[in-house]
C-alpha cells in the first residue's frame, strides 16, 4: 500500500513536471516580427504604408534591422522614392558584406534559434539586396557604381554553392553588361553579356546584335519572390513556396505603337532553391532529433523512475528537449519580386514615354497595373528605367 | 517514431552544454558606445573592401608623386582639370573620396603656381556668369573660362575569390596624369593590395 501510495506520488511529480516543461517550452520560443501587415501593404499598392511599418521596425533595432531596412527599400522605390531606397540599399549592402560573427551569436544561433542571429538574408536575397542597389545607382545616374554592385550581387550568388550554379543570376550579368556599356568600362560589357546569352539563350534582348544598339533599358519586375517556411521534423527543415501571380510579361508601347515585350531573366524562385544547403540547416536537423530522443529518453526514464532523483533526471531531460529550438530560420525578404524581366530598344534620341502594361499568360492586360515611363534618349547612352508591375504608386521613378 | 530517433552522443551533449554556458555569458546586452578611430589605421571589424585606410594611403602616395611631377615641369600655365575616377572594382565607392583627397593635397603643395578647374560646378557658374551679365547679380569684369592643360583622371579594378566562406579581393588604383591637348600620358602609377577574410559558420 505505501510503495504503491509512493510510486503513485513520483508519478503524479513526473507528470507535473512535464506540464511545467511543456509550459516553458511554449514560452521559451524565440519571437520574431511577422512581416505580414507590410507585405499585404506592398502587394496593396500601400507603399508608403509598407515602408513606414518597415521603417518602424528597423528603428527598433535588433537581430531583423537589415531585414527590415530591405523591405522599407523596395517600398521606397516601388513609391518612386529613388533616393531614399538607395540609402536603404546602400546601408544594407555594407551590411550584408560583413558575414562575420561573434562566439556569442554563433553559439546562440547552435544552440539556440536560429532565428537568433542577425539576418544576412540567404544568397538570393544577398544578391537582391546587391541588385536593388545596382538599380537605384543608375536610376540616380551612376552606372559606374550600378556596375560595381551588379558584379558584386554575382560574387554574392557563389556564397553557399560550389558547381555548376555559381554565379548564374542571369539578370545581374545582363544588367552588368549594359551598366558596363554605359559606363563605358574596359570591355563595354562584353563578357558579361556573353555570359548573359550563354545563361539565357532564349531571351531575344540577350542576342549581341541587339545589345550592341540598345539604347533604352527596361527592367520589369513581376509577381512576388518566394515565401521561406520551416518543414519536417520540429520545423527544422526549409522550403521555399513559390508564390502565384499574374503577370507574365509586359507589353511595351509607345503613342500606340508596339515596341515588344518584356522577357524572363531571372526567376527569384529557381534563385532561391538552386542555392545548396547551408551548415544550419544540418545543425537544425541535428538539433531536432536531439529533441525527440532527449523528451522521449526523458519520458522512458521518468515513468520507469524508481526514485525522486530518476524523476528529476527524466523531467530534466524532456525539460532540455523541449527548450531546444530546432526550427529553422524563416524570416525573409517577403517584398522581392517573382521574377526580373528586361526589354530594350533602340529609339531615336529625345523625349520618349513608354507605356508599360502587364500582361497575364493570355495575353491579356493586368488590371491596375499599366503605366507611363518617361525617358531621355541621347546618343552613345543607355537611358535606363525600372517597374515594378503590381498596383499603381502614387509616384514613379524616373527614367535616366 | 522511437526507432528513427538518433541518441546523440555524450560527448555531443557535453558540447552543446558547453555552447550553451557559453551563450548565457557571452549575449547580453551590451550598451551604444562612441569610440573615435584613426581613419589611417585598419579597424577590426574585418572585410576585404577599399576602406579610409587603404583611400588615406592611396592618395597620399598618389598626390605626392603628382605634386612632385608638376613642380618639375618647366611650364609657367599648368591647369589641371579632375576627370572622375573610373569604378571598374567590385565594391559599390564614391571615387569622390579618392579624388578629393588627392586634389586637397596637390593644391596644398603645388598652388599657386598650378591652377585646378572646378568643373563639377560648371553649370553654376554658367548660371552665375549669366546672372551677372545680364544685371540680376553684381559684380563687374568678365573673364574666359579656363581650358586645362592637364587631365588628372584614374580607374579602380578588382579580382575577387571565394570558396567556403573565405573571400579574397585584390585591389587595384591607378591614376594618370594626361596632357589635355596631345592626349600623352605625362605620369601614370598603380597601387594594389590583396586581403583576405572569412565568414562565420552561422551564415555559410
Amino acid at each position: 500500500m505505501f510503495r504503491r501510495s509512493a510510486r503513485a506520488s513520483i508519478r503524479l511529480r513526473a507528470a507535473a513536471l512535464l506540464l511545467v516543461a511543456g509550459g516553458a517550452a511554449a514560452l521559451g520560443g524565440c519571437a520574431t516580427a511577422d512581416r505580414r501587415i507590410e507585405t499585404r501593404e506592398f502587394t496593396s499598392g500601400l507603399y508608403a504604408s509598407s515602408r513606414a511599418t518597415s521603417e518602424a521596425r528597423a528603428a527598433e533595432g535588433g537581430a531583423d534591422q537589415t531585414l527590415d531596412l530591405c523591405m522599407a527599400g523596395t517600398a521606397a522605390l516601388a513609391a518612386g522614392d529613388v533616393n531614399g531606397a538607395y540609402r536603404h540599399f546602400l546601408d544594407t549592402f555594407t551590411d550584408l558584406e560583413d558575414l562575420t560573427a561573434t562566439t556569442g551569436e554563433t553559439a546562440a544561433a547552435i544552440v539556440g534559434s536560429e532565428s537568433s542571429k542577425r539576418w544576412k538574408g540567404d544568397p538570393h536575397e544577398r544578391c537582391m539586396n546587391a541588385y536593388y542597389l545596382g538599380v537605384t545607382s543608375w536610376l540616380r545616374g551612376d552606372p559606374d557604381n550600378a556596375a560595381a554592385s551588379f558584379k558584386a550581387g554575382l560574387l554574392r550568388d557563389a556564397d553557399s554553392e560550389k558547381g555548376a550554379a555559381q554565379s548564374d543570376f542571369e539578370a545581374l550579368w545582363f544588367l552588368l553588361g549594359m551598366a558596363q556599356r554605359e559606363a563605358q568600362h574596359e570591355d563595354r560589357g562584353a563578357q558579361a553579356f556573353a555570359k548573359a546569352r550563354e545563361l539565357l539563350p532564349q531571351n531575344p534582348y540577350t542576342d549581341p546584335a541587339r545589345t550592341a544598339d540598345a539604347n533604352v533599358l527596361l527592367v520589369v519586375e513581376t509577381g512576388l519572390g518566394p515565401r521561406k517556411a520551416a518543414v519536417g521534423e520540429h520545423g527544422a527543415q526549409v522550403t521555399f513556396v513559390r508564390r502565384a501571380y499574374a503577370t507574365a510579361s509586359a507589353e511595351v508601347t509607345e503613342a500606340g505603337r508596339s515596341l515588344g515585350r518584356s522577357a524572363p531573366a531571372s526567376d527569384v524562385y529557381v534563385q532561391a532553391v538552386t542555392r545548396g544547403r547551408k551548415t544550419l540547416d544540418n545543425v537544425n536537423e541535428a538539433k531536432a532529433a536531439l529533441k525527440d530522443a532527449a523528451v522521449i529518453g526523458g519520458a522512458i526514464i521518468a515513468s520507469n523512475a524508481g526514485n525522486q532523483r530518476n524523476v528529476n533526471i527524466g523531467a530534466g531531460m524532456i525539460l532540455a528537449g523541449l527548450l531546444l529550438q530546432a526550427e529553422a530560420d524563416t524570416r525573409h525578404w517577403s517584398t522581392l519580386p517573382g521574377e526580373i524581366q528586361v526589354w530594350t530598344g533602340k529609339l531615336p534620341p529625345g523625349e520618349h514615354v513608354l507605356r508599360v502594361e502587364p500582361q497575364d499568360a493570355s495575353g491579356a492586360p493586368v488590371a491596375g497595373t499599366a503605366r507611363e515611363i518617361r525617358v531621355t534618349v541621347r546618343d552613345g547612352h543607355v537611358a535606363f528605367a525600372w517597374m515594378r508591375a503590381g498596383p499603381l504608386p502614387t509616384q514613379l521613378p524616373a527614367g535616366r | 517514431m522511437f526507432l528513427k530517433t538518433t541518441i546523440p552522443a555524450p560527448k555531443t551533449l557535453a558540447l552543446l552544454g558547453a555552447l550553451a554556458a557559453l551563450t548565457a555569458t557571452t549575449t547580453g546586452c551590451a550598451g551604444k558606445t562612441m569610440r573615435r578611430l584613426d581613419p589611417s589605421k585598419d579597424d577590426n571589424l574585418g572585410g576585404t573592401l577599399i576602406d579610409s585606410a587603404d583611400v588615406m594611403a592611396t592618395s597620399d602616395m598618389a598626390a605626392a608623386e603628382i605634386s612632385k611631377q608638376l613642380l618639375a615641369s618647366p611650364r609657367s600655365d599648368i591647369v589641371v582639370a579632375f576627370s572622375p575616377v573610373k569604378n571598374e572594382s567590385v565594391q559599390p565607392i564614391n571615387t569622390a573620396l579618392l579624388s578629393d583627397r588627392i586634389r586637397d593635397r596637390v593644391f596644398a603643395a603645388t598652388a599657386p603656381r598650378v591652377k585646378f578647374l572646378a568643373r563639377e560646378q560648371l553649370d553654376e557658374i554658367m548660371k552665375e556668369r549669366e546672372g551677372k551679365r545680364t544685371g540680376v547679380f553684381s559684380g563687374a569684369g568678365s573673364k574666359q573660362l579656363l581650358g586645362a592643360t592637364h587631365l588628372l583622371t584614374g580607374r579602380i579594378k578588382s579580382l575577387s575569390k571565394k570558396s567556403e566562406g573565405d573571400r579574397a579581393d585584390y585591389f587595384q588604383l591607378s591614376f594618370q596624369l594626361v596632357d589635355a591637348e596631345d592626349s600623352q600620358i605625362v605620369w601614370s602609377n598603380s597601387w594594389e593590395f590583396k586581403k583576405q577574410g572569412d565568414s562565420g559558420v552561422i551564415y555559410q
